[in-house]
């Protein structure tokens, strides 16, 4: 368990946009928190104990105020901080997961790569000035360990209590996993998509 | 919005042709693919049909994008594009988050 820096800290300094998200959010004065018809998973006390565990973690390490905080900070320290984040997050969630922070200016915010068990995130929304872009990247973190959880409770029975019924459903959903680029509306209510979505949201509820 | 008229068979192999042939998409995205297009708006279906056909895509205005913006500005191939507009026409601020959002990808 760990965390590699596949970026050089120090090469990334300044904010790195997506000029297509960029262009889209200014087109529709977009807002960062995901609307509650996307937020309809039935989540476990499991859940909700570990959502509570999160926040205080965020809290911990960031303070009352974690947005403020890290717009205070450059980017190695956004970055290091975030780094702790991450691995008590992965303790918490009983994971054994390694991050590969990366930084570029595309669309993507990174993903799970289950078979490795490596979680990849573009630290791009981290850096930036915009406090919703930082809440952004939080939101993504934790989204993407929910994957992670997800595929970990589809190989192992009894992972966070997790129903069997539900891991049965997670694991139809991964082999039948829609993409964004196939189908943007089929990809957002999947179940597992559905299910991640609900769980960060529920994370950050009043972290900031 | 009416999505209860589905593609004729001759349409459907259209599609499939469109989608293997100039997507290179796999069985499974094709499968999925049809089954989002399906489900589309009559006449957004039409018009996408018409613009497989005769390579002319419509200037269809649904909150302040095009397919063409769609296709231009973020890269998406013309049968996305027109699920999007779709997606926004039925359930705009859904639409709006995720499309605005970064999205997870294995494309490093």
């Amino acid at each position: 368990m760990g965390v590699v820096f596949r970026t050089i800290v120090s090469e990334i300094v300044e904010e790195l946009v997506c000029e297509a998200i960029l262009w889209l959010r200014e087109l529709w004065d977009n807002r960062v928190k995901a609307p509650d018809s996307l937020l309809v998973a039935n989540l476990s006390k499991t859940d909700r104990l570990k959502q509570k565990q999160t926040k205080q973690i965020i809290h911990g390490v960031l303070g009352e105020d974690p947005i403020q905080e890290i717009l205070k900070m450059n980017a190695a320290d956004r970055i290091h901080k975030m780094e702790e984040v991450f691995c008590r997050l992965v303790e918490c969630y009983d994971l054994n997961v390694t991050a590969d922070f990366y930084g570029d200016s595309r669309d993507s915010c990174g993903y799970f790569d289950g078979e490795n068990n490596i979680l990849s995130l573009n630290v791009a929304d981290l850096l930036s000035k915009n406090p919703e872009y930082v809440k952004e990247f939080l939101d993504t973190m934790i989204h993407e360990l929910r994957h992670a959880i997800q595929q970990k409770a589809i190989r192992t029975e009894g992972f966070w209590d997790i129903e069997e019924t539900r891991r049965l459903e997670w694991r139809n959903n991964y082999d039948n996993y829609i993409e964004f680029e196939v189908d943007p509306q089929g990809y957002a209510r999947q179940v597992v998509e559905e299910d991640a979505l609900t769980f960060a949201s529920g994370c950050l509820k009043g972290v900031y | 919005m009416d999505n209860k008229i589905r593609l004729s068979e001759a349409e459907e192999i259209r599609l499939v042709k469109y989608l293997k042939e100039e997507l290179g998409y796999t069985q499974r995205r094709i499968s999925q693919a049809v089954k989002a297009v399906n489900r589309m708006d009559h006449s957004l279906k039409t018009e996408l049909m018409k613009a497989i056909a005769t390579g002319t895509i419509p200037v269809i205005v649904i909150e302040k994008l095009t397919v063409q913006d769609l296709m231009e500005r973020l890269n998406m191939n013309m049968v996305t594009a027109f699920l999007a507009i779709d997606y926004l026409l039925r359930e705009p601020e859904e639409a709006k988050y995720i499309l605005a959002r970064k999205k997870e990808s294995n494309q490093r």
